[in-house]
């Protein structure tokens, strides 16, 4: 009895001990190859290196972004509930408002672990000596040094090249670079029209961990490769100047090479510190910005939306000279208004201009002209001539919300929905006024294709882009020449509109044309701009281009409710192209 | 006074312990203050020094156990039960009183968990017990109320620690001590069917977190980070070890933390882990000679009660070897139970050494013949 029973009972234990060794073998050896890389997998854990971005400067060499050391404060996530009392007891130690340290320890789920979270950056260099001293007692924070990107001219190319941000929900996060919490990529701006190449290879950092996520030594690193520099067409100097010539008037300047597509510079102010939005933005910031009537946030030069006023009057004498309904010489009586059946359409000058021709008209911006040869031209002729002008669509910077603006016509007030189209609207669009709309860029490139001989330029920022252009504009070179002429003649004959802001040095001379977009729609002849409030004073607009012996730039300028485009935007043009002209000289 | 006729025979006894055995004891001794070591991440204060002092007790009372005349032992057996079973009573009062769970009495140089002595005094009881029945008796059911009453009592005190482990030892301690003492087979068939219909019942008295382990051994990835990630990071340490092992102090898993209760129940795995297949298989060797000895004794003892003795000791060596690692090695849920002599604590390194010296008393005194006592001995 007993001898069988010990018998079963050693059996017993021999099968068991037969499967604790196969077990052994089945983990050792069959899974061994699979379980030592889990192994490895735990040790080591792989760090991305943010690789530095790339520098962008200005057609000179000049940094417009460039990168600062920021030193940042983490805590890994590995391990939660770990983290959870670490944080609370950082939070005692630099002592943060309690509100504060429960935002950050809102973002450590209690049991499910994730990367390193960011707990503060731009540390003062007392906090940082403070840390590093308790950093014993705080396994699981690091500080890094990373970098913040600089931008030396803050607001004064702020829409030009946007700023950098955290990667967001939103944003592509293809890449295992993008979920790096301290990753940072362009959000606006030239820094997010060429994200790509300034971004960058990342490195990678081999480390040996510890079970709570403690880093033990780096078993390997391979350095980051830096995002390449961007140079671009736009001189810091320029824009500089533009900026300080702007002061605290609301507006956008842009100034472009005619023959190239260069954009020396594309100013929109008020505009916001940059800095402060790669920082991080900050609440009360961000509500002043949002609140400003003047908009800072908006970039002015491609999203701003204007009548372009008078400074349309070319595009109307040039769609009438090419449809053969006006010639150099063709004259027109205006007696201070104009008659389109029984309805009346004043010209700004009541008295009346007398006899004008296309020149003249321009120089001295008769309504009563440009209401004549814009009714016998027609509004499709005046819309065709308009887009290959560059209106009615986008430049095709690549910039971020660039506006199309609008060049109005019976087919696009079909299409709009507001039923068919009405001749007195011709008489409006004949004079810039009406539903045409136009962004400061469009305006520049409207008269760049008007003084480079018709070449239907596109703008660009990098010399990298390549210059682009639709071919040439069907127009004998003959009628640009006289448009040109007559926007000489805007600042060089006495009797033009802007003659106060010509320039009397014959290397400097330059032609432009004036225009006054109406805000409020009916305004009453003779008012004083000055006395009414800012928002419905008229924007002042001026497109020029010079130097006239040697055609090479041109500008268009917008004042935000400056009240006239003599008065506002051409004394701001005229130093404008002197800068330019010289700069360049 | 001891007259040196006495001194001669003490002496005697202890040179008769069976060498090759004491060596295997030895050895697994050894091996556990090196694993202590490494545990400590190369230390030898933290763990490994005061395990040592544990062993010095242990080996005393292994010494003492071995000297003692069979007949005494025999004699104090239900003595020591008693106190045992005292003992247990003693924790749950202070849990009680303590408002929590409760499993040791502290001592000073360690904390005494009575649970751990209940092992032996079950085995002593029990063999006691049947040493005194006949063999027509224990064919008779109610000959069995007594030795059910002498293990459910304990089993009952210790579930109620909570300590599923320690019970279910205990329980299977007994249950092989009377398989061995010859109870007819059909009890143990109506025991074992009682038993499965209990499963659920018993099932839906445990513990939320024992529910947990249950659950989360028949599918450790479902929970990785939680329960799971012991068996997951044990599972991963073993497989790393491979063939030769990483060497001592170099394995990963244990020395960066990943493994947790590295020291305690999970000490093997750092063995697998640093040693690999050679040194584990060899850990098995040790065992298997050890457990070889109890069947050998079983075989050989010339009186039931040392008969027995082999048999829990064997039983309760076994269990723990085999569920201890069949746990870290992820073929059953997580239980706390410590692997004989390897683990780190006090309470079970010196049952464990008593065990040894009871096979050793056994094999010493396997010639002896002692007189089966009718009334049971009461």
């Amino acid at each position: 009895m007993m001898n069988r029973r010990t018998l079963i009972f050693g059996g017993a234990q021999a099968a068991a001990g037969v499967a604790l060794a196969s077990r052994l073998y089945y983990l050792q050896f069959v899974r061994g190859e699979e379980l030592r890389t889990d192994a490895e997998g735990n040790r080591v854990k792989v760090q991305l290196i943010i690789p530095p971005r790339g520098v962008i400067t200005d057609r000179v060499g000049i940094v417009m972004a460039g990168n600062d050391v920021n030193y940042r404060l983490f805590i890994d996530r590995d391990n939660p509930a770990q983290a959870r009392k670490i944080l609370v007891r950082l939070g005692k130690l630099l002592a943060w408002e309690p509100a504060f340290t429960q935002k950050l320890l809102d973002q450590i789920h209690p049991r499910r672990p994730a990367g390193p979270l960011m707990l503060a950056e731009q540390l003062p260099w007392e906090m940082m000596a403070k840390i590093e001293f308790h950093l014993p007692e705080l396994p699981g924070v690091a500080i890094e040094e990373g970098q913040w990107r600089n931008y030396p001219f803050a607001d004064h190319a702020a829409h030009l090249l946007g700023y950098v941000g955290k990667v967001s929900e939103r944003d592509n996060r293809d890449h295992p670079l993008l979920k790096l919490p301290d990753m940072k990529i362009g959000k606006n701006g030239i820094e997010y029209l060429f994200e790509e190449r300034l971004r960058g290879v990342a490195g990678t950092r081999h480390i040996e961990v510890n079970a709570l996520g403690q880093p033990i030594r780096e078993l390997k690193k391979d350095a980051p490769t830096p995002g390449g520099a961007l140079k671009l067409t736009v001189d810091s100097r320029l824009q500089e100047f533009i900026v300080q010539r702007l002061g605290d008037q609301s507006g956008a300047v842009v100034v472009m090479n005619v023959h190239t597509g260069d954009l020396l510079a594309l100013v929109s102010m008020p505009a916001f510190d940059p800095n402060e939005f790669s920082k991080g933005i900050k609440e009360g910031y961000w509500k002043a910005l949002n609140a400003n009537e003047r908009i800072p946030l908006m970039n002015k030069a491609i999203t701003g939306q204007y009548p372009p006023g008078s400074a349309f009057k070319m595009i109307t004498g040039l769609a009438a000279l090419r449809e053969g309904k006006m010639t150099a010489s063709t004259t027109v009586h205006c007696p201070g208004h104009y008659m389109l059946g029984n309805h009346r359409f004043n010209c700004w000058k009541p008295e009346g201009h007398g006899a004008m021709n296309y020149r003249t008209a321009l120089a001295q911006s008769c309504d009563t002209f440009f209401y004549t040869v814009g009714k016998a031209a027609g509004i499709e002729a005046i819309a065709k001539m308009a887009k290959e002008l560059g209106l009615g669509a986008s430049t095709e910077l690549g910039l971020m919300s660039e506006k199309s603006g609008i060049v109005p016509s019976p087919e696009w007030k079909r299409q709009v929905g507001r039923g068919a189209w009405n001749p007195g609207e011709t008489i409006n669009t004949s004079i810039g006024q009406g539903d045409v709309l136009t962004t400061p860029i469009q305006l520049a490139v409207m008269t760049a294709r008007m003084v480079n001989g018709g070449k239907m330029i596109h703008p660009r920022l990098s010399e990298e882009t390549e210059t682009r252009s639709d071919g040439f504009i069907d127009i004998d070179e003959e009628f640009l020449k006289l448009a040109m002429e007559g926007m000489d003649m805007v600042t060089n004959d006495p009797r033009g509109t802007a003659y106060g802001s010509g320039i009397r040095d014959e290397a400097f001379r330059y032609g432009g044309k004036t225009g006054t977009s109406q805000v409020r729609r009916i305004t009453v002849r003779g008012v004083n701009q000055n006395t009414l409030p800012w928002k419905y004073r008229h924007h002042g607009v001026f497109v020029g281009y010079g130097p006239t012996h040697d055609v090479k730039y041109a500008c268009a300028v917008l004042i935000e409710h400056g009240g006239g485009g003599a008065s506002a935007a051409a004394p701001v043009a005229k130093d404008v192209m002197m800068k330019t002209m010289e700069l360049f000289a | 006074m001891i007259s040196s006729h006495k001194w001669r025979k003490l002496a005697r006894n202890l040179q008769e312990v069976h060498a090759p055995i004491m060596m295997v004891i030895v050895a697994l001794c050894a091996v556990a203050l090196v694993m202590q070591y490494s545990a400590a991440g190369g230390r030898w204060s933290t763990f490994a020094w005061p395990q040592a002092i544990r062993m010095v007790i242990g080996f005393v009372v292994f010494a003492v156990i071995i000297v003692t005349p069979t007949q005494r032992l025999l004699k104090l057996s239900y003595l020591a039960y008693g106190g045992c079973l005292l003992l247990l009573i003693v924790v749950e009062a202070i849990g009680f009183i303590g408002m929590g769970a409760q499993r040791w009495v502290s001592l000073g140089v360690f904390n005494l968990q009575p649970s751990e002595l209940m092992k032996l005094g079950v085995i002593l009881a029990l063999a006691r017990y049947f040493h005194g029945a006949t063999l027509e008796g224990t064919r008779h059911l109610l000959v069995l109320l007594v030795p059910a009453v002498l293990v459910l009592l304990p089993v009952a005190l210790i579930l109620k620690q909570p300590n599923l482990g320690t019970a279910t030892i205990v329980a299977f301690i007994a249950f092989c001590v009377c398989f061995m003492a010859g109870i007819r087979w059909y009890y143990f068939a109506g025991l074992i069917v009682s038993a499965a219909a209990a499963l659920p019942i018993a099932y839906s008295l445990l513990h939320d977190y024992q529910k947990r382990r249950v659950m989360t051994f028949l599918d450790p990835a479902s929970d990785p980070l939680g329960a799971g990630y012991n068996i997951i990071q044990s599972k991963i340490a073993i497989g790393s070890g491979g063939f030769m092992g990483k060497g001592l102090l170099n394995g990963s898993q244990g020395q960066l933390d990943f493994l947790p209760e590295k020291q305690t129940d999970f000490i093997f795995t750092m063995l697998a882990e640093e040693f690999g297949f050679i040194g584990s298989l060899g850990l098995l060797v040790l065992y298997a000679a050890l457990l070889g000895f109890a069947l050998l004794l079983m075989r050989n003892c010339r009186n039931t009660y040392g008969r027995l003795i082999a048999a829990g000791v064997g039983a309760m060596l076994f269990a723990h070897i085999f569920i201890n690692m069949a746990m870290v090695m992820g073929m059953i849920p997580v239980v706390g139970v410590p692997l004989p002599f390897l683990s780190y604590g006090g309470s079970f390194l010196i049952s464990t050494l008593a065990a040894c010296g009871l096979l050793m008393h056994v094999y010493i005194h396997r010639d002896t013949m002692l007189p089966r006592n009718r009334n049971f001995g009461f």
